[in-house]
């Protein structure tokens, strides 16, 4: 096993890391890199959050020696005099193990000994440290061919893949944050392509921007990827929002959602506040509302309620029911922006939500494309309502599981774009999504957040993130966000700010055992043919397949 | 071995080092930091290694009247400088010894007696004491005093490593500046200024 050593442990403690003095060029280590200490009877793993230039005294640094001396002597004083001290970020300590491949080490492997623990002490002065090598990070990240592990990059050093544990992924709420362009929408794709591929859970995704189900052209590449329905077709539906809308225009989903008035509460609209500017009076009117017509027919009555005066009209509703009539005027017309969708209608042809949930439910993923209602109105109102119902059907799916009644309830993660018009401090209160961050873990139900500005979500629901994988962030306060809760916070925020721009991300929190930077696994063919092996596509998939992206053949 | 002949006797000694006296009609001159060996007469194996840290031309009242005077012919010249019989005293900063056991780059247990002989040390005695373990014997020299250190360990330098490169170990030099940058990186002049002598001194390192 190759032992690239880089130099020796001069100094440290486990609140500000290790101080370690760099016997190679600095040029060949970089900021971020996996190491490994070896000391006495164990191995202490690390990543490099800071590299410093160091004199041994500071007449050496400050003058040009190679000036006045001769060159050789020169060059021997600087190797001598002038180096560089790394500073390492500890993580794991594991005992060491007899050698790999003997009987011994069998046995080693399988006792709590093996596993590795929070650094809880340190290592002797002049401990060789040492680039990790192919075997240390497998010891730390498992083999990434294990089932339920998912490969999502590559160490930046020496290309080492990198796998998250999928069932730790989706037992808690993840987030997928970055910059614009860092790579999130992509490195989605890949993990949740991993994620149902391995069945462990379904998922939902708001498709907000229709990047999800029949992929995307890259506009920077201009290169196509394909999509999720393309490639995982019979474990994906896909599912557009309003009736006979096609996907990137041509394509024809497998259904549409539609919702029905009656499906709309009160809170649905409490919700669109800001969107709406709604006023204070506004929860008033619609209780009242409620009171008046039945929690199933206020929406569609009060749509319908007429100017003018006299009976049946809105004014003659209102001072019945002691509300100001201006008020209840003004909410009318505020919410004709949500009567007018063409997505609500007063009954569905079929109840689409149930289809969803029943989709969910066997164990089939679901892609909701917006499609062309791409306003936050149409985002908020929809996501909150499905994620709702779904929550409630959770919910009694796990209280009759826990009560000798039925099945466990499989797995779901509800993946959301541009999270933070859901999850912000204003909304969170308000909406199904935080408070599934914060306990519907214990319902099976978890949320995979992606977004470019996580310092808008509101704190308690970041907190609550396990799995935290972020490209470079540029915002301090974005870089606060991702890494709140988290130990080492102050070493790892230099390393978040300098990733480079573009598929590279930093691994954290409770999916990994240490937190990584690494290169984003690659999202293309050669992915899919990893993932689905080169199995050729069943007769019948490919039959469904034609029917669905290219309707007309 | 290549045996030189002794050029001088001690004359005075503690244990960090030695004066001797040194007759003008004598054919090889020692030098400022020359390194030399002192066999102690009274065991045979045991002998004292040293460097050369001053030569002094001892003054009388005789030197002074002929100093002083207009003209001075070549006879007194000569007369003064060759038959003259001790003019010359070396200092002598001891550096290690040799037994029956090997080197030692302590400082010998034993100072040497007086009139005990000195001999100049051939190129492989040079190359045999300075590569014998780790260098311990620079810490004597950089400890002198009275001396000036930068100069003295130039000339030691360029001559032992003339010594070591007859003796097939050409990267002797380039591991003793090391030593010294690390014995002396607590005092940054005074290495700035070892450095820069060493290079006055043209020492080559290939
Ligand atoms: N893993 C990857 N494999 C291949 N290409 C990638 C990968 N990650 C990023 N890219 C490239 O980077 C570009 C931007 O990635 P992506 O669309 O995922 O960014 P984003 O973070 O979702 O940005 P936004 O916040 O604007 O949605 C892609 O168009 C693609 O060319
Ligand atoms: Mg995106």
């Amino acid at each position: 096993m190759e032992q690239k050593t880089i130099g020796y442990i001069t100094g440290g403690s486990l609140k500000t890391g290790f101080l370690v003095r760099l016997t190679v060029p600095a040029d060949e280590i970089q900021e971020g890199g996996f190491v490994v200490v070896q000391s006495g009877n164990y191995k202490f793993y690390g990543l490099i959050t800071d590299l410093r230039l160091k004199a041994s005294d500071s007449r050496f640094s400050e003058e040009k020696n190679e000036l006045r001396l001769q060159k050789d002597i020169a060059l021997l004083l600087n190797a001598k005099t002038l180096y560089t001290e790394l500073e390492i970020l500890p993580s794991l300590m594991q005992k060491v193990g007899p050698e790999p491949g003997t009987e011994d080490y069998a046995q080693y492997s399988q006792s709590v000994d093996s596993y590795p623990i929070p650094v809880k002490t340190l290592p002797a002065h002049h401990a060789v440290v040492r680039i990790a090598n192919a075997f240390d990070v497998w010891e730390i990240f498992g083999d990434p061919k294990a089932k339920a592990k998912f490969t999502v990059g590559l160490t930046r050093e020496q290309n080492h893949p990198i796998a998250i544990d999928l069932e730790k992924f989706i037992h808690r709420s993840s987030g997928i944050f970055g910059a614009t362009g860092t790579g999130k929408s992509y490195l989605t794709r890949l993990i949740l392509a991993g994620l149902i591929h391995s069945k462990l859970a379904s998922v939902l995704v708001f498709d907000m921007h229709d990047e999800y189900a029949f992929g995307d052209t890259s506009p920077d590449t201009n290169i196509r990827v394909p999509g999720l329905k393309e490639k995982l077709g019979s474990h994906v539906k896909v599912c557009a929002l309003g009736r006979g809308t096609d996907i990137q225009r041509k394509l024809r989903p497998d259904f549409d959602l539609v919702i029905e008035q009656q499906d709309i509460l009160p809170e649905d609209i409490e919700m669109l506040s800001r969107e709406l500017n709604l006023r204070e009076t506004t929860s008033n009117t619609l209780a009242a509302l409620v009171q008046s017509f039945g929690e199933k027919k206020w929406f569609k009555t009060f749509m319908e309620l007429k100017s003018g005066n006299g009976e049946g009209t809105l004014e003659s509703w209102a001072q019945e029911n002691r509300i100001i009539p201006q008020a209840a005027e003004s909410l009318q017309g505020k919410l004709s922006r949500v009567f007018n969708k063409s997505y609500i209608l007063e009954k569905a042809p079929t109840n689409c939500i149930q289809q969803i949930i029943e989709t969910l439910q066997s164990g089939c993923s679901v892609v909701l494309s917006f499609g062309k209602y791409e306003s936050d109105l149409d985002y908020l109102l929809v996501t909150n309502i499905l994620t709702r119902k779904i929550r409630e059907v959770w919910e009694k799916r796990t209280n009759d599981f826990h009560g000798g009644t039925g099945k466990q309830p499989i797995s779901l993660v509800i993946a959301i774009e541009e999270a933070h018009k859901l999850l912000n401090r204003e909304m969170a209160g308000q909406t199904s999504f935080a408070m599934i961050a914060r306990e519907m873990r214990k319902y099976f139900v978890t949320l995979l957040v992606i977004d470019q500005r996580p310092s808008q979500i509101y704190d308690e629901v970041m907190s609550q993130l396990g799995t935290r994988i972020s490209g470079w962030l540029g915002d301090d306060a974005d870089i606060s966000a991702v890494l709140s809760g988290l130990a080492g916070r102050e070493a790892l925020r230099g390393m978040l700010s300098r990733l480079q721009p573009k598929e590279e991300v930093l691994l954290l929190g409770y999916g990994v055992p240490m937190p990584l930077p690494v290169r984003s696994r690659r999202y293309d063919e050669n992915f899919w043919k990893d993932l689905l092996g080169d199995q050729p596509i069943h007769s019948t998939m490919k039959d469904a397949k034609k029917d669905w992206m290219f309707p007309d053949e | 071995m290549n045996h030189s002949n002794a050029f001088g006797r001690i004359i005075s000694a503690n244990s960090r080092e030695c004066v001797a006296g040194y007759r003008t009609s004598e054919k090889e001159l020692p030098q400022f930091a020359s390194i030399v060996r002192i066999p102690v007469q009274e065991e045979s194996s045991y002998q004292i290694y040293g460097l050369v840290t001053d030569v002094q031309i001892e003054q009388d009242d005789f030197l002074r009247q002929i100093a002083a005077a207009d003209s001075i012919s070549d006879e007194v010249l000569s007369d003064n400088r060759v038959n003259r019989n001790i003019p010359i005293v070396i200092r002598i900063l001891f550096l290690g010894f040799q037994n029956e056991s090997g080197f030692s780059h302590l400082l010998p247990p034993k100072p040497p007696l007086s009139l005990d002989s000195i001999y100049l040390c051939t190129l492989s005695e040079i190359a045999g004491f300075t590569s014998h373990g780790n260098f311990g014997y620079l810490r004597h020299i950089l400890r002198v005093s009275n001396v000036p250190i930068a100069e003295l360990l130039a000339v030691h330098l360029r001559q032992t490593a003339i010594a070591q490169t007859a003796n097939n170990h050409s990267a002797w030099i380039k591991n003793a500046i090391e030593e010294i940058i690390d014995l002396m990186r607590d005092d940054s002049a005074g290495l700035l200024e070892i450095l820069s002598a060493l290079g006055d001194a043209d020492i080559s390192m290939e």
